[in-house]
C-alpha cells in the first residue's frame, strides 16, 4: 500500500508534511513513527500537512492525523491540513476532525495562517 | 629455490585462508540456519497465538441475539486476518420489577482502531465498561440515556490513559419498543446507518464525530442524542467503517450497498446478511479484508407476526391455531412445520420446555417465513433437512454460488433455507404469489 511523506519548508520556514498515495491501516503505523522522529530531530512545532496527492484515508489514516495532532499540541505548536480532495474533506467533516483542526484549501493558505 | 619456497608458502597460506574461510562459512551458515529455523517457530507460535485470540474474540461476541416477535435481526462478523477489534451485542435492559413497564433494547456496536491482541483487549475493556455501567449506574425504571452511557466510555477510556495511537469508534442505541422509537449516539464512524423504508427507499444517518480517544481528551460536546421513529415494514443496515471501506481497485464497497439493499428489499433480513457476504467475497476478489466486517441488519416486520415454544402438549394448539389463521388454503407449510417436529420429537422424545425449540412464523404480503431456533444448540439443521423429501426443491443459501443469484432466483414453489452462524437458527422462506 502506497503511503509516503517528505517534509520541506514553505517560504515561511513553516514545515510542510507532502503526503502521497493512501493513509490506511497497512502505512498508518509507520508513518505516524517517522513522521514523529522527523518531527522530534528538527524540531518542529508547527506543520502543515499537505494532502494534495492523497487519494485515501481510512479510520486508521485518521488516527494517524489525530496522533499527530495531539503531538503536536503537547509541543504547545499545531497542525492544520491543507489541499484536501472532496471525499477526503467529507470525511473529515463527519468524523468531525475540521473542527479540532484548521483545514485550508492550500499550503499558502495554511502557512499564511502561522504569521 | 628461495622463490619457490615462498610460492608454496604463499599457495599454502592461502589454501589455509580458503580452509578456515570455507569452514567460518559452513558454521554461519549452519547458524543462519538454525536462526531462521527459530523465527519461522517464533511465527508459528504468533500465529498459533493469534488463532487462539481469535477464537477467544469470537466467544465474546454473542452466540445469539434476542429476536423481539415483530423483528428479524442478522449478524455478521469477519475479523481481519486473525483478531480484530470490532465487538456487537443486544441485549434487552433489565427493569426488574418494573420490566413490564419497559420494552427497551440496548444495542452498541464498536470498532477499536488496529487488529491485533491489543485491540481484542480494549474492546473486552470497553465491554466490560458498559457491563459496568448497567451494574453501578443503572437503576430498574430508569430510563437510560446513551449520551450519558457514551460520556461514561469515555471518561473510563481517558482515565485508563490508553496510548493515543488507539481510537475507538463507537454507536449506542435504545430502541424503544413501546414508543417506536430509536434514541442513539454515536462516535468517530466515517459512514451512517442506513433506513431502508417501506422497501424502498434509503434515509442514512449521520454517526460520525470524533472518535473516542486520548488524542483528542475528554470532548463532552461530542456527546449528543438524536431520536429516530421506528417505522413497521422497513429495516435498519448497521456496519462498523470495515465493511464499507473494503476496496478493489479504486472503488470502495459503500459505492454498492444502496443498490443492494433496495434490490433485495423483498428479502428477509437473514437472506439478505447471506447475499451480501458473498457480494462483498466476490467484489474483494481474492483479497482478504483488511479491517474486521461486522454488520447487522434489523427488519421491523409488518404482518402476522408470532412466537411460540413447541412443547409438546402444546403443539397442537399452535398448529390448530396456525390452521385458522390461513384457512384459504395456504397449508402445505404446515406440513413442513409437521415433519420438523415430528423429526425433532423423535430426537427429542420427551418435548419440553427444556428441550427449548422456539418458533416463529411470520407472514406478510410477499411471504411466509418460518424461523426454528433449537435452543440447546443440538440439532444441525443441514443434516436435519437432508433426508426430508418435500415437494418442493429446498435451497440452502450457503450453498448457492455468487453467480447464481439474481432477483429472478427466487421463486415460489422453492423453499429457501438460511442459517444463523451457529447453525441452531433455520429461516425457512416461502414465497407467496
Amino acid at each position: 500500500m502506497e503511503g509516503k511523506f517528505k517534509f520541506i519548508n514553505d517560504e515561511q520556514d513553516i514545515p510542510v508534511m507532502k503526503l502521497k498515495g493512501e493513509i490506511v491501516f497497512e502505512n498508518s503505523n509507520k508513518l505516524k513513527e517517522a513522521a514523529k522522529d522527523k518531527l522530534i530531530e528538527a524540531g518542529y512545532k508547527n506543520l502543515i500537512m499537505d494532502f494534495k496527492e492523497v487519494s485515501f484515508v481510512d479510520s486508521s489514516g485518521i488516527g494517524f492525523i489525530l496522533s499527530l495532532f495531539k503531538f503536536l499540541r503537547e509541543e504547545k505548536g499545531e497542525l492544520v491540513i491543507a489541499n484536501v480532495n472532496n471525499k477526503i474533506k467529507q470525511s473529515f467533516e463527519i468524523t468531525k476532525i475540521s473542527q479540532i483542526i484548521e483545514i485550508f484549501d492550500n499550503v499558502n493558505e495554511a502557512s499564511n495562517y502561522f504569521e | 629455490m628461495y622463490f619457490i619456497i615462498s610460492i608454496i608458502l604463499t599457495l599454502f597460506a592461502v589454501l589455509s585462508i580458503l580452509f578456515l574461510k570455507t569452514k567460518e562459512n559452513k558454521k554461519l551458515k549452519s547458524l543462519l540456519e538454525e536462526k531462521e529455523k527459530n523465527i519461522t517457530g517464533l511465527k508459528e507460535d504468533i500465529k498459533r497465538e493469534l488463532i487462539k485470540a481469535q477464537d477467544v474474540h469470537k466467544k465474546l461476541l454473542p452466540d445469539s441475539l434476542p429476536e423481539p416477535v415483530n423483528f428479524l435481526i442478522s449478524d455478521y462478523y469477519q475479523p481481519a486476518e486473525y483478531i480484530g477489534g470490532d465487538y456487537y451485542n443486544l441485549f434487552k435492559i433489565d427493569h426488574d420489577s418494573l420490566a413490564p413497564l419497559f420494552n427497551q433494547y440496548l444495542f452498541y456496536f464498536f470498532d477499536v482502531s488496529g487488529h491485533g491482541i491489543d485491540s481484542t483487549l480494549l474492546a473486552i475493556f470497553i465491554n466490560e465498561s458498559i457491563q459496568n455501567y448497567f451494574k453501578l449506574k443503572h437503576n430498574p425504571g430508569e430510563m437510560v440515556s446513551t449520551k450519558d452511557l457514551m460520556s461514561y466510555i469515555d471518561k473510563r477510556y481517558q482515565e485508563e490513559g490508553f496510548p493515543d495511537d488507539y481510537l475507538l469508534c463507537m454507536y449506542i442505541g435504545i430502541f424503544d419498543l413501546d414508543k417506536k422509537e430509536l434514541e442513539y449516539s454515536a462516535r468517530g464512524f466515517q459512514f451512517p446507518f442506513l433506513k431502508l423504508k417501506e422497501k424502498k427507499e434509503i434515509k442514512k444517518y449521520d454517526i460520525g464525530g470524533l472518535p473516542i480517544s486520548t488524542a483528542v481528551g475528554k470532548m463532552e460536546e461530542f456527546n449528543t442524542t438524536k431520536k429516530m421513529k421506528l417505522e413497521k415494514n422497513s429495516s435498519l443496515f448497521f456496519s462498523t467503517d470495515g465493511l464499507f471501506e473494503s476496496k478493489n481497485e479504486n472503488k470502495i464497497y459503500y459505492s454498492r450497498i444502496d443498490n443492494l439493499l433496495k434490490k433485495y428489499s423483498f428479502l428477509p433480513a437473514p437472506f439478505i446478511n447471506e447475499i451480501i457476504q458473498k457480494d462483498v467475497n466476490n467484489f474483494m476478489g481474492n483479497k482478504n479484508n483488511r479491517d474486521d466486517i461486522t454488520f447487522l441488519i434489523m427488519d421491523y416486520l409488518k404482518g402476522d407476526c408470532e412466537k411460540w415454544n413447541f412443547v409438546k402438549p402444546k403443539n397442537k394448539n399452535i398448529l390448530n391455531k396456525l390452521e385458522k389463521k390461513n384457512s384459504n388454503g395456504d397449508l402445505w407449510y404446515l406440513n413442513i412445520i409437521n415433519s420438523i417436529l415430528n423429526k425433532f420429537t423423535k430426537n427429542n422424545k420427551k418435548m419440553t420446555k427444556k428441550s427449548k425449540l422456539e418458533f416463529k412464523y411470520i407472514d406478510n404480503s410477499s411471504y411466509f417465513l418460518l424461523v426454528f431456533e433449537d435452543k440447546k444448540k443440538k440439532i444441525n439443521w443441514l443434516d436435519f433437512f437432508n433426508d426430508f423429501d418435500f415437494y418442493n426443491e429446498i435451497i440452502f443459501m450457503d450453498e448457492i454460488s455468487y453467480d447464481n443469484i439474481t432477483i429472478d432466483f427466487f421463486k415460489k414453489n422453492k423453499i429457501y433455507i438460511s442459517k444463523n452462524k451457529l447453525g441452531n437458527k433455520v429461516y425457512i422462506l416461502l414465497f407467496k404469489d
